[in-house]
């Protein structure tokens, strides 16, 4: 019984060291590559590896990688890498996680020591990319690109952005974006229903703050879902506010919560006065039940929910939910629903609109652990070619997918019986992660009424007056530590007061006390650090 | 020849029995310590636990001087004194149970207060969020009916630690109250002849035969109670977390979880594990000692 109980209160410290208690002698055995690929030795493959041309390796090789995996589907049965392994004879042992667990469980891989050949979908931060770089965890891509990848050097040389946003302070790449060079992927979406705007005869959308209050309180008040019962919820988004924060900042003057780059100077948003405004704003959307009264605290399925039950006035998420499946047919939910314009709070002033990059960081990566990294490189790089793109995208033709009879052909899936398009492409083709796609590449493939051609011709009245927030910079090591010690808690005090003044919580005069705390928490050294990392950027430009 | 090894030779069938678990302890539960070292340096997982410098205090100091250690450590003791507050409601449901002469209405009390034991805690929270979800859960809907305003219980700071707290007493009663009875049905039937000869009524024989005669497990269950003191349980919080209730549900393990696994901060996070349990340890000491004088304690 005594030896239990010590055991007991002593269990949580051994609780966290015991993942951890196996690692060390991995790591000083200097030998971090016994969990990789079996069979051959390195010099065999060598000589079974192909520096260009089809297969990669005459002999196939077998990989292990970790990625994040949405879907529950098993990657060994997708088109998309079945297609890959018949060109290139590099087959996978997949470790798909689920990206709720994911980032917890890439950490551990790190953490431990205990790494896969190769992450996919890996979502590795700018931290990891630096931090784990640097331990030699990752391994450096550059010159394994100049040597093996064509079509990424050539990419390179079309896109320079995407080698200054990828290159770390070391002077190294230590993991390879995902280029989605798509204009509907560069702008958040705010779409009006527009069954209601139909309903209560409004032709014009608004242009200023005081235009969407109006339209909103018209809303809620005139019924326009012609049920009779005041049921009507005007605005909602999606995950808390954060769909709509950066969309409803930029009315206010900023395109970022947090950290945003204004004339080369980088400004902590939440304790400037436009934040002030954003929170008196929404506060009144809140108060006067403008705003959902569950954004706090409902998940996406709940949203979707109220949204089939035509609750819906205005919704900040990447497609509308304004009513039953009959009003979520393609491409008509898009076409019927518009979008709100930029706004600014002061009728005659120029809008803003938060964009985004169409460089993901962090996709793919090759870690310690692999032993052939020529190999992998090649696979990667055949990844960004028209090739790659299509087994990614369709998958094997007269398998997945066959060309149309008709002119100009496009590609049609080859769908099981019973078997819906979406569900097929999703489950069995990918969906999952190419290396790069722009709208050129989709038109050679797709029939021209596809949805992401139809969200590509809606962001004309965004594209004028987009900014983005910070540009893909990486911190030093250094810098990182602090910059994680000081985020943690901001985030979450600033997460915190700003649900507290939205629902009413705290009143908004508040919000001066707030800014003092921040500030005694480190806002001040935290922009010092993005304003050197910003000012690196810069001058690698 | 020492005496132990004498009674090692004597009595060496025991302590076959007894090594399976010494070996699972020393390689499950004390190897693995020597990885808290990492708390006074700063790990790197390619430099090993050994090879990562040290860096002393700072990890605790950065703890201690951080915005929200008040709010952790407040947090984490109210939610565990209101616990520690329920303490006896398994006790009383055993001796409830105990007095229950049919049999077969006995097992179904026992059945129906167990099952929920066996309930998933992430079962559990959706359970929870839906019934007190203010427009659509059935618990607005009563109050509803009664003529009150719905509240809206999740998004309520102050509503967060007795929902958590009462939710988990409501789970786990039944299953906490199976000790006590197991005790209840030790106790020498004599004992409750004697008294009932003696004119003692249900209360007297209670309260002079039962509450005593279970006294030393009661005692031994409060200090190992106390002994896990700092620890709430990390899933449920964290899936009952929203930044309206942060303030009374952001405890010392949502955080540890937050910076270490997530933004894989481990020497920091080590170290307010460390801190934690030497919390832990102390108290579970203090009381023990205090229990040594009821001639129940631990050790």
């Amino acid at each position: 019984m005594r030896k239990r109980t010590v055991c007991a209160a002593t269990a949580a410290v051994a609780l966290s060291m015991t993942v951890l208690a196996g690692c060390a002698s991995n790591g000083k055995e200097g030998n971090p590559s016994a969990n990789s690929a079996e069979g051959q030795k390195p010099s065999a493959a060598a000589k079974s590896f192909n520096e260009t041309g089809l297969p990669i390796v005459n002999q196939p090789i077998k990989l292990t990688m970790m990625g994040a995996e949405d879907m529950q589907r098993n990657w060994e049965d997708l088109y998309f890498f079945k297609g890959m392994e018949a060109d290139t004879n590099i087959q996978f042992e997949y470790m798909a996680l689920p990206s709720t667990s994911y980032s917890e469980r890439k950490n551990l891989a790190f953490a431990s020591n205990e790494l896969p050949d190769i992450f996919f979908n890996g979502g590795l931060t700018s931290n990891d990319e630096v931090n784990y770089g640097a331990q030699g965890m990752l391994i450096p891509l550059e010159q394994l690109i100049a040597d093996y990848a064509p079509t990424l050097t050539k990419l390179f040389e079309d896109y320079p952005e995407i080698r200054q946003s990828i290159t770390a302070p070391d002077g190294h790449i230590y993991a390879l974006p995902q280029i989605a060079d798509h204009p509907r992927d560069r702008f958040f979406r705010l779409f009006v229903n527009g069954e209601w705007l139909d309903n209560l005869k409004i032709d014009k959308l608004p242009t200023t703050v005081d235009e969407l209050y109006a339209m909103l309180v018209k809303f809620r008040d005139e019924d326009p879902n012609e049920n009779g019962v005041a049921d009507e919820i005007p605005l909602t988004g999606d995950n808390k506010l954060n769909y709509i924060r950066p969309i409803m900042l930029s009315y206010f003057g900023y395109v970022s919560d947090f950290i945003n780059v204004k004339d080369d100077k980088a400004v902590f948003v939440p304790v400037q006065s436009g934040y002030k405004d954003y929170l008196t704003f929404m506060h009144k959307l809140y108060a006067e039940k403008l705003l959902d009264p569950e954004i706090f605290s409902q998940n996406r399925a709940q949203m979707t929910a109220k949204g089939e039950k035509e609750l819906y006035g205005v919704m900040g998420n990447s497609l509308p939910f304004f009513g039953g499946k009959d009003r979520q047919v393609v491409p008509n939910n898009i076409l019927d629903n518009p979008q709100m314009p930029p706004l600014v709070s002061e009728a005659g002033a120029t809008p803003i609109y938060p964009e985004r990059d169409t460089i993901r960081r962090g996709m793919f990566a090759i870690t310690s652990a692999n032993k052939y990294p020529e190999a992998t490189i090649r696979w990667l790089d055949y990844l960004y070619s028209e090739e790659g793109y299509k087994h990614a995208q369709y998958g094997i033709e007269g398998e997945s997918y066959r060309w149309s009879d008709t002119d100009p052909k496009y590609v049609e899936y080859i769908i099981p019986e019973g078997m819906l398009e979406n569900d097929f492409k999703n489950t069995k083709v990918s969906n999952l992660g190419y290396g790069f796609a722009n709208e050129e590449l989709e038109k050679k493939f797709l029939n021209s009424d596809w949805l992401g051609f139809v969200l590509n011709d809606q962001v004309g009245q965004y594209v004028d007056y987009g900014q983005k927030a910070f540009p893909l910079t990486y911190f030093t090591e250094d810098e990182l530590q602090r910059v994680n010690a000081l985020t943690v808690d901001l985030q979450t005090f600033i997460e915190q007061m700003e649900a507290k003044i939205v629902v009413g919580q705290e009143p908004v005069s508040k919000w001066d006390d707030y800014v003092q705390t921040m500030n005694k928490m480190g806002v001040e050294e935290l922009v010092g650090i993005y304003q050197a990392s910003y000012d690196r950027w810069k001058s690698a430009k | 020849m020492t005496a132990l090894s004498r009674g090692v030779r004597k009595h060496w069938q025991m302590y076959v029995f007894l090594s399976p678990a010494l070996v699972y302890f020393t390689i499950f539960h004390y190897i693995p310590m020597y990885g808290a070292q990492i708390a006074f340096k700063n790990y790197s997982a390619v430099k090993g636990i050994w090879g990562s410098e040290w860096i002393g205090f700072d990890q605790f100091e950065r703890f201690f001087h951080s915005y929200y250690f008040g709010l952790l450590l407040r947090n984490t003791l109210q939610i565990n004194l209101y616990q520690l507050a329920l303490f006896p409601v398994s006790i009383i449901v055993a001796l409830a149970i105990h007095e229950v002469t049919r049999a077969r209405f006995k097992r179904f009390v026992q059945l129906v207060t167990y099952a929920p034991h066996f309930i998933s805690v992430v079962v559990i929270s959706g359970m929870i969020l839906v019934f007190l979800d203010p427009s659509t859960g059935i618990v607005n809907s009563l109050i509803q009916a009664l003529g009150g305003e719905p509240i809206s219980f999740i998004t309520e700071p102050g509503w967060f630690k007795s929902i958590y707290v009462l939710s988990g007493e409501w789970q786990n009663l039944g299953w906490g109250a199976i000790i006590y009875l197991a005790a209840l049905a030790g106790i020498n039937p004599e004992l409750h002849e004697a008294a009932q000869i003696d004119g003692a009524n249900r209360w007297q024989r209670i309260f002079h035969i039962n509450i005593p005669g279970i006294m030393p497990t009661i005692i031994i269950l409060f200090v190992l109670n106390l002994g896990s003191f700092m620890n709430v349980g990390f899933e449920k919080i964290y899936l009952l977390q929203n930044p309206l209730n942060l303030e009374s549900s952001e405890v010392i393990q949502t955080h540890v979880y937050k910076s270490g696994l997530l933004q894989a901060q481990y020497s920091y996070t080590a170290a307010i594990g460390l801190f934690n349990n030497v919390i832990n340890f102390a108290i579970l000491l203090t009381f023990n000692r205090l229990a040594r004088r009821s001639g129940n304690s631990l050790w």
